[in-house]
């Protein structure tokens, strides 16, 4: 078995094939669909076989089984050597089976939803192209190839919400290609933190792979650059005016940079939510399910860095309880329905960034599964609802549309509950796990209680949701909504179960993740961590499911009867707007974070730059300094032309008068 | 004699000139003959090129194939042309985008074909020669000589503006140089008069410095100069490369040429693209004085990072697709600068790659403005809008090449930037901080190019652009080659990155020992 | 035997000559003659100065003289020719459009 590693680069191959068949040969919409949904079923059925390749892997001394299959050195330079490696262990395996396994869901759902689409022979190679380069991005064995999957999702990111580029808008006022360009350029921000990240990392620690290398094509090692964090564990910056900053401080921070970019956490998620421009199943697959994950996964990967700095590690739980808390409240203001599961998806995240901030990465990447599975699930199901109110993604036009579309509103309902946290749910063991952690472990009430609160809210605005979608009378009378077909509802019914039962993989008492995880986060040799459930947790766990239910129902309560249901109008501000006026407003436009940008940065920068270019470049380079140059020449010529009169006998007299002087030179010297 | 026994490189060398003369026995009305002798001598060029790949020897850093014949002898004069691990890739670069750069022009030059390939050969000869000389006298011939068909080119076929640019383009390089052939005299002398042979050969010269090129016979240096002298000497070479280049703030001339040059896109590419000024920087202020480098090297880091930003952020005002790929190609410039002075090897090599990476991207994108032009008679992103609906084969591979050029990984343009700045962050005479305002470059060039792309490719139809055709298959060849060795020089950079490990370890060796005795 | 010193004498005579009449005169061909008298001037001292030296190098020297005064004869008239059918004048003040 343990010959057979070569299968793990199958996983990523099919999807590319998948992507240079559709891009170069089929040209048939039907075709393209079944062709790209095969591709990355094989990729499923390779991972799970990789799985078992893996598991038959010798245990090595060191302990963590991993595979790492080296295909060609990329870049060599001196001592600088990357190679173009895959890697394959416990972390990626779970990875991989979320990305394979609900992409496969997704893209057999969009061969329903996408049905006489525009375009879809490309969107289904671009589907594929993202598959690819997520399962690159989670299958690098170094920095830099980690990174050419993330510029690549990135670049499909890019690719698929731009589907519609030729619309002027789309629904909820978007502009699709403003909003695809948004995206990469405010992704390229925290690029730039993880460009300079690696650049740290390879002259600190003089590596970018992340493990012990076996030995290279020619037979050199590559040493591994997570073993060797505590070398820099206090080693100090010296940033001038700004004192000193440790290494592996300005290392997090920077990783940290990226995260926020590719996560969507504050301060840089503006791009999330304008995503919602692009097809629904891409927000399912990409903006909600993987892509945006690919940040905790990172943090999860480098784990030994951000545990050599506890500084970092506040930062980045800072910031992810931040960006749960605002992006749920957003999400309580919004009409969209894709905007709110977007809000949503932000809010998410940072629990998830909190969770691995504070170490606890297998809850991370618990809740990274299950909300994969849920968020999934709900966006599809949102797309159900999108395509039975005839392209109506308003929720003030829907209402009352459970009898309607039955299969879609009880897997919407289970995607919502799990969402909100509410046992016996899928979210709500991965939710409570990051939570409890933080009480009893992680050492952090404060944020354990607002990560409660933003659990309530969450649970608010799916019930408000749920309300305002499936209960009530329908507000606008003028289409009439119809249950989705079976392509559609079938991933839908898949997904449901998935939230269901999700919460068994990592089941308090059995934690089958946790000990699948352990052998790639636990110091050498250490024994899997016995996690007792103690009373103290229970409780927690009980408190945080009642309170989560309780402003859910409050939410559906609210939303369907009495007063401030019957306020709902089409076109007409939320009822709570009176009772809020701007703090609802500032929820609505999501703090305000793009305004800021737009009147701080993009305005300033792009009158500066026609004045560099118009004024500074051209009157000032070019105008002044170098035609200047020219026109002191032409200057000087000027006084000097009058000796040409254009007379020849002056011509004739200037060269005797000449030869004179030089031949008395001659004679008398 | 070279190690083939066959004057390979003079051959490539001179190709294209007997191409050329050929072209004038063929009558001026016939196109078709004109169109295919000139491509196919740039092809069987282009062929005839690649055995120098094949038969180069990777593991010595000293020219190569070379080719030397006495030729003003009392002077120290020689023709003698070669190629190492470095000027190999450029001259590649040359005979490969030649070719290309031809087949953009048969839809596009309708007066004066002939004179027109005519002078692209020359220039591809010229080129090629810069490259390849490895004695000093020959290098400045061939560099001054590179201007004469760029100006007329420029100034016969070129835009409304044609003959203030060529004027531009030919006086502006051409003073600039001078200074260089008098720090080439003021080598030539010091060399003569402190050894006492008067020579013009760059190997023989480098090995006087100590900085000899073949592996065991580093000696002593019997050229010994003066710091101030080195200095001087540096600064003549600098001017005309930097110039050539062009650095910050010398580079309008470059804007002004691209814009106006001819709409195809050809003479972009042979002229303005060909790093003759980086190749120089590389070969002579480098190699030559490693150590005036090292006490320079801060002040151009400078230079280099307001370049990368300042040229970035013009770019993003601009809304003449051309003006944008000239800013875009002087801030890829930027990086090459930033990478030369690190001086060290990662950072030179980065700036080798990055240099004919930015050669192959911005080239590709020359030829796509002018596949654009070709259809629609303006280049201006205002006027334009919704192409990728019309022509989606145009719309996807120019969104290709511009990722290439933004730096995606797993296209060339990557490679370049990060090795350069990893060179940078490990270099002594940099540092991360430069490396640190380098990275916003990568921000502002998604910014620019994407506002570019959003705007002209991007949004509704609007019916002046609703009847345009797609490419045809000749034009989707062109950007199918380029991009095809993108991706593969992106995926697998070692294929250049390894034969010119040599040439760099021993410049790199060079530099260590220079910047060990400057740096306190 | 005539004295060099006369024949000396004789052609710097002629050269001034020739000197004062390309300054002073206007007709293109009166300047023209003017030259031709200085060539011829120059002429006679290289005679002189060979049959002193008893040495045929200045001879020689004078033949080519004599030719290339020939050929600039030739070229030099055919220039007049042109100038004249053009502006219909030989006055060497009118053809001045190369002043400065």
């Amino acid at each position: 078995m343990s010959n057979l590693t070569w299968i793990i680069l199958l996983i990523p191959a099919f999807p590319l094939l998948g992507f240079l068949v559709n891009t170069f040969f089929i040209r048939d919409e039907r075709t393209a669909g079944r062709v790209a949904s095969g591709a990355v079923i094989l990729a499923f059925v390779m991972a799970l076989l990789s799985i078992a390749v893996l598991q038959a892997q010798p245990e090595p001394a060191e302990g963590g089984r991993r595979i790492d299959y080296i295909l060609w050195e990329w870049i060599s330079v001196g001592s600088f050597r990357v190679p173009f490696g895959f890697l394959f262990d416990h972390l990626t395996a779970v990875m991989a089976l979320l990305v394979t396994g609900v992409g496969a869901i997704i893209h057999v759902y969009s061969i329903g939803y996408m049905h006489g689409d525009v375009r879809q022979v490309r969107f289904f190679a671009y589907l594929n192209l993202f598959i690819f380069s997520m399962l690159m991005l989670i299958m690098g064995d170094n920095m830099l190839l980690l990174f050419l999957g993330w510029e690549g999702v990135g670049l499909c990111s890019f690719l698929l919400i731009g589907h519609y580029f030729d619309r002027r808008s789309v629904q909820p006022g978007i502009n699709p290609s403003g909003a695809a360009v948004k995206a990469f350029v405010v992704n390229r921000v925290g690029d730039v933190g993880m460009l300079l990240a690696m650049a740290a990392i390879f002259s600190r620690l003089g590596s970018l792979s992340f493990y012990n290398q076996d030995p290279m094509l020619d037979g050199r090692i590559v040493p591994g650059f997570l073993a060797h964090v505590n070398d820099i564990a206090f080693a100090q910056l010296d940033l001038g005016a700004f004192g000193t900053i440790g290494i592996a401080t300005a290392i997090c921070l920077l990783i940290l940079l990226g995260v926020t970019g590719k996560s969507a956490q504050v301060p840089l998620f503006v791009w999330l939510p304008d995503a919602m421009a692009g097809p629904t199943p891409v927000s399912a697959l990409i903006h909600a399910a993987t892509m945006v994950t690919s940040g905790v996964y990172l943090i999860a990967r480098v784990q030994p860095l951000f545990q050599a700095s506890p500084t970092a590690a506040g930062w980045v739980v800072t910031i992810g309880v931040l960006t749960a808390l605002l992006a749920a409240l957003a999400a309580v203001a919004q009409f969209d329905i894709k905007r709110v599961l977007a809000y949503s998806t932000i809010s998410q995240l940072g629990y998830m960034i909190v969770a691995v901030g504070m170490g606890a990465v297998s809850a991370g990447m618990f809740h990274l599964l299950t909300h994969g599975i849920f968020k999934a699930l709900l966006f599809l199901a949102a797309g159900s609802v999108i395509h039975g109110a005839h392209d109506h993604q308003d929720m003030r036009r829907m209402g009352g549309l459970r009898t309607k579309m039955p299969t879609t509103y009880w897997t919407y309902l289970v995607g919502a509950l799990a969402l909100a946290g509410i046992f016996p749910f899928a979210g709500f063991w991965s939710k409570d796990e990051i939570i409890s952690y933080a009480w009893f472990n992680g050492g952090r009430p404060v944020g354990a209680i607002l990560l409660i609160f933003a659990s309530m809210i969450t649970a608010f605005y799916m019930g408000r949701q749920i309300a305002l979608i499936f209960f009530g009378q329908q507000r606008d009378t003028t289409y009439t909504p119809h249950e989705s077909g079976q392509i559609i509802t079938v991933p839908l019914i898949i997904l449901a179960v998935g939230a269901v039962i999700g919460g068994l993989i990592n089941f308090p008492g059995l934690h089958w993740l946790s000990d699948f995880l352990h052998p790639v986060f636990a110091t050498p040799g250490a024994p899997p961590v016995d996690e007792t459930y103690t009373l103290g947790q229970g409780i927690l766990a009980v408190v945080t499911t009642l309170l989560a239910a309780a402003s859910g129902y409050a939410g559906w309560y609210l939303y369907t009867h009495g007063a401030v249901a019957r306020r709902v109008r089409i076109g007409q501000p939320d009822p709570l707007y009176r009772y809020n006026g701007d703090i609802w407003t500032g929820a609505e436009i999501g703090w305000g974070f793009d305004w800021f940008y737009d009147h701080a940065i993009v305005r300033p920068y792009r009158t500066a730059s026609r004045f560099l270019s118009d004024v500074y470049d051209r009157q000032g380079i070019d105008g002044t300094l170098v035609d200047g140059t020219g026109r002191l020449m032409g200057r000087a010529a000027e006084s000097l032309r009058g000796a040409q009169t254009g007379f020849i006998r002056n011509y004739v007299l200037i060269f005797l008068v000449g030869v004179v002087l030089m031949v008395g030179y001659f004679a008398l010297s | 004699m070279n190690q083939l026994g066959f004057p390979l490189v003079s051959l490539v060398l001179w190709l294209p000139t007997l191409g050329a003369l050929a072209l004038l026995f063929v009558p001026r009305d016939n196109v078709a003959t004109q169109r295919m002798l000139a491509f196919g001598v740039a092809l069987v060029t282009f062929l005839v090129s690649l055995p120098l790949l094949f038969a180069f020897n990777f593991g010595i850093s000293s020219f190569q194939f070379v080719d030397s014949i006495p030729w003003m002898q009392s002077l120290g004069i020689g023709y003698r042309v070669s190629v190492d691990g470095v000027s190999l890739w450029f001259v590649l670069l040359t005979t490969f985008m030649t070719p290309l750069a031809m087949v953009m022009t048969w839809d596009t030059v309708r007066q004066n074909f002939r004179t027109f390939q005519l002078l692209l050969l020359l220039l591809e000869s010229g080129v090629i020669g810069v490259f390849a000389a490895q004695d000093m006298f020959l290098f400045y011939i061939f560099f001054e000589f590179t201007l004469v068909p760029t100006a007329l080119l420029i100034g016969m076929y070129g835009g409304p503006d044609r003959v203030r640019a060529a004027t531009k383009a030919f006086l502006y390089p051409f003073a600039a140089s001078l200074f260089m052939l008098l720090g080439i005299i003021g080598i030539y002398l010091a060399h003569g008069q402190q050894t006492g042979t008067y020579t013009f050969d760059m190997a023989q010269i480098l090995a006087s410095r100590g900085f000899s090129a073949t592996p065991g016979a580093t000696g002593q240096p019997t050229l010994l100069l003066t710091p101030t002298v080195e200095r001087l000497l540096f600064g003549t070479f600098f001017i005309a490369f930097a110039v050539k280049m062009p650095l910050w703030p010398f580079h309008t001339w470059l804007v002004l040429a691209h814009e106006q040059a001819s709409s195809d896109g050809s003479v972009d590419v042979l002229a303005l693209l060909m790093k003759l000024g980086g190749y120089g920087f590389i070969r002579y202020n480098i190699q030559l004085f490693p150590e005036v480098s090292r006490w320079a090297a801060p002040v151009i880091g400078v230079l280099a990072v307001i370049q990368i930003l300042y040229a970035a952020w013009c770019a993003f005002a601009q809304t003449d697709i051309k003006r944008l790929l000239a800013y875009s190609s002087i801030s890829h410039l930027g990086f090459a600068a930033l990478g030369m002075f690190a001086l060290n090897e990662l950072g030179v090599s980065g700036a080798v790659f990055q240099m004919i990476s930015s050669g192959l991207v911005t080239g590709g994108l020359f030829f796509a403005a002018g596949m654009i032009y070709a259809r629609r008679g303006t280049r201006d992103v205002t006027e334009l809008s919704g192409l990728w609906k019309v022509t989606p084969v145009l719309g996807g591979l120019t969104l290709a090449l511009v990722f290439a050029s933004i730096g995606l990984p797993g296209l060339s343009g990557f490679i370049g930037e990060y090795t350069i700045m990893q060179g940078a962050w490990l270099s002594t005479a940099l540092g991360w901080r430069f490396v640190a305002l380098a990275a916003i470059g990568t921000i502002l060039a998604a910014a620019y190019f994407l506002h570019m792309y959003q705007r002209s490719f991007m949004g509704d139809v609007t019916p002046p652009n609703a009847n345009l055709v797609d490419l045809t298959p000749r034009e989707i060849g062109i950007l199918g080659a380029l991009l095809v060795v993108i991706l593969g020089i992106g995926v697998y950079p070692n294929f250049m990155l390894g034969p010119m490990q040599p040439t760099m370890q021993q410049i790199a060796q060079v530099l260590g020992s220079a910047v060990a005795a400057v740096t306190p | 035997m005539v004295p060099t010193n006369y024949f000396v004498i004789l052609s710097a005579i002629l050269f001034t000559v020739g000197v004062i009449g390309v300054l002073t005169r206007r007709n293109a061909l009166v300047v023209f003659m003017s030259v031709e008298l200085m060539l011829n001037s120059a002429n006679l001292a290289l005679v002189a100065f060979a049959q002193a030296r008893q040495s045929l190098t200045g001879q020689i020297l004078v033949f080519f003289v004599i030719t290339v005064a020939a050929a600039e004869v030739a070229v030099g008239l055919a220039l007049l020719v042109a100038i004249f059918r053009s502006r219909r004048t030989l006055d060497v003040d009118e053809v001045s459009t190369l002043r400065g």
